[in-house]
């Protein structure tokens, strides 16, 4: 064999290394994405109204009159409440299926991932069907019975407001705990039975605190979910006479539009989400959430007994709350000619599936819309988030992980602050991008880069620098090496975070509302619109639309991906 | 093939912080295997990353052949270094089967497909793993995977090939197969290697030299007999074979004051030098003297005498290994397992002179 | 608030560009750049070379507004009509970002608060035009702007919605406040919609804050957003009553809802919308075509069709009560830009949101 030694290797001159383009271009990117809108932010709060110059009065304005200090109040309260309620059901729901035998597990699961691709607003709508005072089907059934003036449940408001958002918002904390318990090894658990404890003890001294971090990070993601929220509490609270901050912020644009007041107004949001997520990184270290199952195996399910059925019942009831009944009065609703008359014989149609998507050029547009402005933000959103969470990973130069921090930025903004930043930012010359599609991908990008972001830096993280670093020993340059292995290895990971910036693309509102003009409206602001146009119909109509597309997407993605890649919704 | 001229390289933490390496110097000639050997976190991974142009140096170059490849100035990238690198953890690409991680070098340098082909089945037949040619990496076993990155190592036909502890993943017999390979390669090609490896016996076998490294430093460089014979300083004594370390004053030329007795040693130091020193004395160069001879201090026969009492024994079925109690110091013995001392029972040690040595107290 | 003014015109608002000739004298009743017939067939004759015109319009619905545009290209083959429809707020705001980089992409724009015309006009944005059939249009409401920069655009009433198979039809606006309407009503929100805020500065400078909101408060009414808000609940049935606009109402009895509506003896509130040419059109004279069109029969009568009240007097309207036939009352412009504020700060203490 003729290892023997061979002739120096010709050098090879002039190949240009283009890996450093790229990575500036991300970084220009995230420039344009988040530094500049948030920058914007802040200096128009500064900013005296129409004359220009420094001043704190928009601070002093915001935040000293009554009329708005009630809403951040109201706000709190709401995103507190929810946050307990979606943990306090979440919890015992992610142990029952991922610790127990309790039957029908698996379709538990799918439920409540239908559960979190809905967007809360249209689970609100849906509720509105059920349970407005005089007109819900619900109440309208029960006072059928009792004859009374009207039913007993009143969705119009702040416990209807806190029912809706936290039974969606349950996916979160379902996720995290879940995650969490399948990590946990039986050996701690079985300790605690061989000593003589109950499951119930078990899980009460064992299992419980050492999912807790688990639990609070599921708590806050929801606090903060429910703090930006717009939607639902459009719907629901104005008519509870609640005014929270994201819909006063709307007011502040509304004639006369007041951007100073609204981005004064908005910016201690930023600082609380900041300290929250602060808060949360600190409780769960540094520890990654792993994939969920494949590990060992060998773990034993806690057998209920005889509380198995009952106990299934229980756990139905939240995705009965959430996913069946909901989807169901909007079905029916969709298939009214005239949804006050209810699905009765003789009101039946398909009328309105028809006209959403062969009559009515708007609302197929729409969903045009929806489906590539998602698409070009997952696109986006993937590929600068892998750059960033490669550059910040492997430390390519000083400073790098600076990046990293920039990415997640957006996490601490609430959708529809980013909004008014994007749109303060970008309305202007040079760049003049309102009423554009670029606008309102500019905003989905933004506002679920991190999401692919913290995904893909695990990820990167997860991948032994030793397998690119081989490739650069054997002649490849970095960019090279980052194109034939390591984007290679993460190809699961990649098509993984861009779905889950897609989806939630599709249901966003509360960015879109602000930037969205009649040329690019999504799926979501037509809903918007409907609702006050009243046109119920058309609203579950398009609602039932986004839900089935959503879930299809996500089964083939199910099919591909294995039951696993939706399980990291958050660093 | 080219010599490797490392001169007061130094890599500091942070920016002011400990110097992971710091200023050395080490010479590996043409066609070497020069091991890097050292408890971790002596520096030794450091040097192979500033080696491979990972890193770059704060202070120092790095020499190969004719070519400044390292320097605080600019380090010449790793794709344009012409050395491989056989990973600890083999690194072997999971995504591509054998061939395609052992051709991948080589398509980099954009060779024909023939010629790729060719020189993939030769080299893959060189190691024995051309049938597993078209396998996965997850299909094969540890040892089975050092072969495809050592075969995708040379294949490209490096100057240098740097190996980063490669068989510490592997179980005992892996290790003596993959020792022969990697040597047996060394000479059909006449690779100039470095070896890191925390493993003084590894290194023992496979080197033409070792650097012995602590904290950041050299130790001592030259061949295993030289470190294990004429260690410098008590590190190196104790690390390579492991040693008694006891201390003693040294009052003459060749003569010590140990536990109270005189003992003639072999190394002598500056005349000026008189004071502390550290005795060094194999286990298996002491033995036990007969019963009832119980002469201390130096015998002019060559030999020198201390007593002590036994502290522990234990039966290791080639050798007993005792833990003897001089005093002021402990030290331990291992004697061939027919020689049985009771615990406790006062015993008398005898050293020849030749097996004693002293390095500068420290 | 109309002033007949005396004023001399003095830009040449019909046909400013490629338009030979100077403004014809007419009838010495039209002002001086009113729009002859004449006139008009000249303003065709350039239009259709320029291909197209763009109409910014937050009056009526999606539909509605196409099918004027429809009838508008049927009248006058040969133009494209580029349509934008979207609530008033969004489209004036997209407008002033336009006009702030000098981008001119508007040729009409049809808002629905005076309010932003006062703006507009301010910044000179706007042409003066005067319609050749202005005097079709009710008496009032001719030359809404004194100097003709804008014109009526739309006409809506805020009168009362209600539930004829739950109530009788109620008569005055102090209905509502009768203690029998508790947890009855249903309304929109003065800061979410600017024809709630015209209703509510018209209560309030009508009865005083105090004698109308707060005791409408009493009777806890159900509050939204939209001033659609209040027909959608009466058409489900969580609600009966309400003040509300009168063109979906009349929609949705049309479709065989229950639900009617009933002009309020002390004055259904008359709410006006502006419509204007943009100074630096890009299609000058298909802008003033169009903005022409606005008082033709074609235009009122396809108004009338989708239940928006035409502006000619001599189209009847789907209401069936001619405008100038009923008591209504009209707040000016002057009183809105200040009062909008001042009473969403109002309602904010009283109702709480």
């Amino acid at each position: 064999m003729s290892l023997a030694a061979a002739p120096r290797r010709v050098e090879r001159t002039g190949s240009f290394d283009v890996g450093p383009v790229f990575f500036i271009g991300a970084v220009v990117v995230l420039a344009i994405l988040v530094i500049v809108p948030l920058a914007w932010l802040g200096a128009i709060s500064l900013e005296r109204v129409d004359v220009g110059g420094f001043t704190l009065a928009n601070y002093v304005d915001a935040f000293t009159k009554s009329i708005y200090l009630r809403p951040i109040i109201n706000s709190f309260v709401l995103a507190t409440s929810v946050a307990t309620i979606a943990a306090l059901l979440g919890t015992p729901l992610a142990w029952l299926i991922a610790r127990t035998n309790l039957p029908g597990r698996k379709g538990l699961r799918a439920l409540i991932t239908a559960a979190f691709v809905t967007p809360s607003f249209i689970g609100a709508e849906a509720w509105i069907l059920l349970a407005a005072p005089n007109s819900g089907w619900i109440n309208r059934a029960i006072t059928s019975f009792t004859h009374a003036a009207h039913g007993p449940l009143n969705i119009f408001s702040l416990a209807g407001a806190i029912f809706v958002m936290a039974l969606y918002n349950v996916p979160y904390t379902f996720t995290f705990v879940a995650g969490g318990l399948e990590l946990l090894p039986t050996e701690l658990e079985d300790a605690s039975s061989t000593l003589g404890a109950s499951a119930w003890r078990t899980m009460r001294s064992v299992t419980l605190p050492l999912v807790m971090p688990a639990i609070v990070a599921g708590f806050i993601m929801s606090f903060l979910e429910a703090l930006a929220e717009f939607g639902t509490p459009a719907f629901l609270l104005i008519p509870a006479r609640l005014q929270v901050v994201t819909t006063q912020l709307y007011l502040f644009f509304q004639f006369p539009v007041r951007t100073e007041l609204a981005a004064a107004y908005a910016m201690p949001l930023i600082g609380v989400t900041l300290g929250l997520l602060l808060l949360q990184r600190r409780i769960l270290g540094r520890r990654k959430y792993a994939v969920v199952g494949g590990k060992g195996g060998r773990r034993r399910l806690i057998d209920l007994g005889v509380w198995k059925w009952p106990l299934l019942g229980a756990a139905l009831i939240v995705p009965m709350c959430s996913v069946v009944l909901p989807y169901l009065a909007l079905l029916a609703t969709s298939l009214s000619h005239i949804w006050s008359q209810g699905p009765v014989p003789g009101n039946l149609t398909l009328y309105w599936y028809h006209w959403a998507i062969f009559d009515n050029a708007e609302t197929r547009r729409a969903i045009f819309h929806s489906l590539t402005y998602g698409a070009a933000a997952a696109t986006i959103a993937t590929i600068v988030g892998f750059l960033i969470a490669y550059t910040a990973n492997r430390r390519l130069f000083p400073g790098a992980q600076l990046l990293g921090i920039v990415c997640m930025a957006p996490f601490v903004v609430p959708g529809i602050v980013l909004a008014i930043g994007i749109y303060a930012a970008y309305s202007h010359p040079p760049l003049v991008l309102y009423g554009t599609a670029t606008i309102l991908i500019i905003a989905f990008t933004t506002r679920f880069l991190p999401i692919a972001f913290s995904n893909l830096s695990t990820m990167v993280a997860a991948i032994n620098t030793d397998l690119e670093n081989a490739a650069r020993t054997l002649g490849a340059t970095r960019m090279r090496a980052l194109r034939t292995i390591t984007a290679p290895l993460l190809r699961r990971g990649l098509l993984a975070s861009w779905l889950l910036v897609f989806i939630p693309s599709i249901r966003e509102l509360s960015s879109a509302i602000f930037l969205f003009t009649p040329r690019t409206a999504t799926m979501t602001t037509q809903i918007f619109d409907f609702t006050d146009a009243g046109n119920y119909e058309a609203v579950a109509t398009l609602a039932i639309l986004i839900l089935a597309i959503t879930i299809v997407i996500v089964s083939v993605a199910y099919r591909f991906l294995g039951k696993d890649f939706m399980d990291k919704t958050s660093a | 093939m080219a010599k490797i001229d490392i001169a007061g390289l130094t890599k500091a933490y942070g920016k002011n912080g400990a110097r992971a390496v710091d200023a050395i110097d080490l010479a590996i000639a043409d066609g070497e295997v020069m091991a890097l050997v050292g408890p971790s976190g002596c520096g030794k991974t450091t040097t192979l990353q500033l080696l491979a142009g990972f890193l770059k140096p704060d202070a120092g170059t790095i020499t190969v052949g004719d070519r400044v490849v390292s320097s605080a100035k600019h380090v010449v990238p790793p794709e344009k270094r012409r050395m491989s690198l056989i990973f600890q953890s083999y690194a072997v690409w999971p995504h591509k089967t054998v061939f395609e991680n052992v051709a991948y070098g080589l398509r980099v340098m954009r060779l024909s497909r023939s010629e790729i082909e060719d020189r993939t089945r030769e080299v893959l037949r060189s190691v024995r793993m051309a049938e597993l040619a078209d396998r996965y990496p997850s299909e094969l076993s540890g040892g089975q995977q050092q072969r495809v990155a050592l075969a995708r190592a040379v294949v490209v036909k490096p100057e240098t090939l740097l190996l980063d502890e490669p068989l510490s993943n592997l179980d005992a017999n892996l290790r003596e197969e993959m020792r022969f390979e990697i040597r047996r390669i060394h000479d059909a090609t006449g690779i100039t290697m470095v070896y890191v490896t925390h493993d003084q016996t590894e290194a023992m076998v496979a080197a033409d030299r070792i650097a012995l490294m602590r904290a950041g430093k050299i130790a001592q460089v030259g061949t295993a007999h030289d470190i294990y014979e004429k260690p410098a300083t008590a590190f190196v004594a104790t690390f390579v074979g492991g040693t008694n370390t006891i201390p003693a004053i040294l009052v003459e030329p060749h003569l010590v004051e140990v536990c109270g007795a005189r003992w003639r040693v072999r190394d002598d130091f500056d005349p000026a030098q008189r004071g502390p020193v550290t005795l060094c004395v194999r286990p298996h160069s002491v033995t036990f003297a007969a019963i009832g001879d119980d002469a201390v201090g130096y015998q002019e026969n060559g030999h020198n005498r201390l007593s002590g009492k036994v502290l522990r024994q234990v039966y290791l079925g080639d050798s007993r290994d005792y833990l003897i109690d001089l005093g002021q110091t402990q030290i331990r013995v291992s004697a061939p397992p027919t020689e049985d001392r009771r615990i406790g029972s006062t015993v008398h040690l005898d050293v020849a002179v030749e097996a004693c040595r002293i390095v500068p107290g420290d | 608030m109309t002033t007949r003014g005396t004023f001399v015109r003095t830009a040449a608002a019909v046909g400013a560009a490629g338009l030979a000739g100077g403004a014809p004298l007419g009838a010495l009743a039209r002002r001086k750049n009113q729009v002859t017939d004449a006139d008009v067939s000249k303003l065709y004759d350039a239009a259709k070379k320029e291909g197209k015109i763009v109409w910014w319009t937050g009056h009526y619905t999606q539909q509605a507004a196409e099918k004027i545009a429809a009838s508008f290209k049927k009248k006058y083959p040969g133009i494209e009509v580029e349509l934008l429809r979207q609530t008033g707020q969004v489209l004036f705001q997209r407008l002033t970002q336009d006009l702030k980089s000098n981008v001119h992409q508007v040729d009409v724009f049809a808002s629905t608060d005076e309010a932003h015309m006062t703006i507009l006009k301010k910044q000179n944005a706007l042409a003066q035009f005067v319609p050749g059939d202005i005097d079709k249009i009710p008496k009032e409401y001719q030359h809404l702007d004194p100097d003709d920069t804008y014109q009526l655009g739309d006409i809506a009433l805020m009168l009362i919605n209600y539930n004829p198979k739950k109530l009788p039809a109620p008569r005055h606006w102090n209905d509502l406040l009768d203690p029998r309407m508790k947890d009855l009503i249903s309304m929109g929100h003065p800061g979410f919609s600017g024809y709630v805020g015209n209703w509510v500065v018209a209560m309030n400078d009508k009865y005083g804050w105090d004698n109308y909101f707060k005791k409408l408060a009493a009777n806890n009414p159900k509050i939204g957003r939209s001033v659609f808000d209040c027909t959608t609940d009466i058409v489900s049935g969580e609600r009966v009553v309400g003040p509300g606009a009168d063109s979906l109402a009349l929609e949705r009895k049309a479709g065989g809802n229950s639900i009617n509506i009933a002009f309020p003896e002390d004055d259904t509130i008359l709410v006006t919308a502006p419509v204007t040419v943009m100074k630096e059109a890009p299609h000058p004279n298909g802008a003033r075509l169009f903005m022409n069109y606005y008082y033709s029969k074609e235009y009122s009568e396809t108004a009338a069709t989708t239940y928006n009240l035409p502006l000619r007097l001599d189209v009847p309207p789907a209401t069936g009560v001619r405008v100038d036939r009923l008591r209504t009352y009209h707040v000016k412009i002057e009183r809105l830009l200040v009062g909008i504020p001042e009473v969403t700060a109002k309602w904010r203490e009283t109702f709480n949101v």
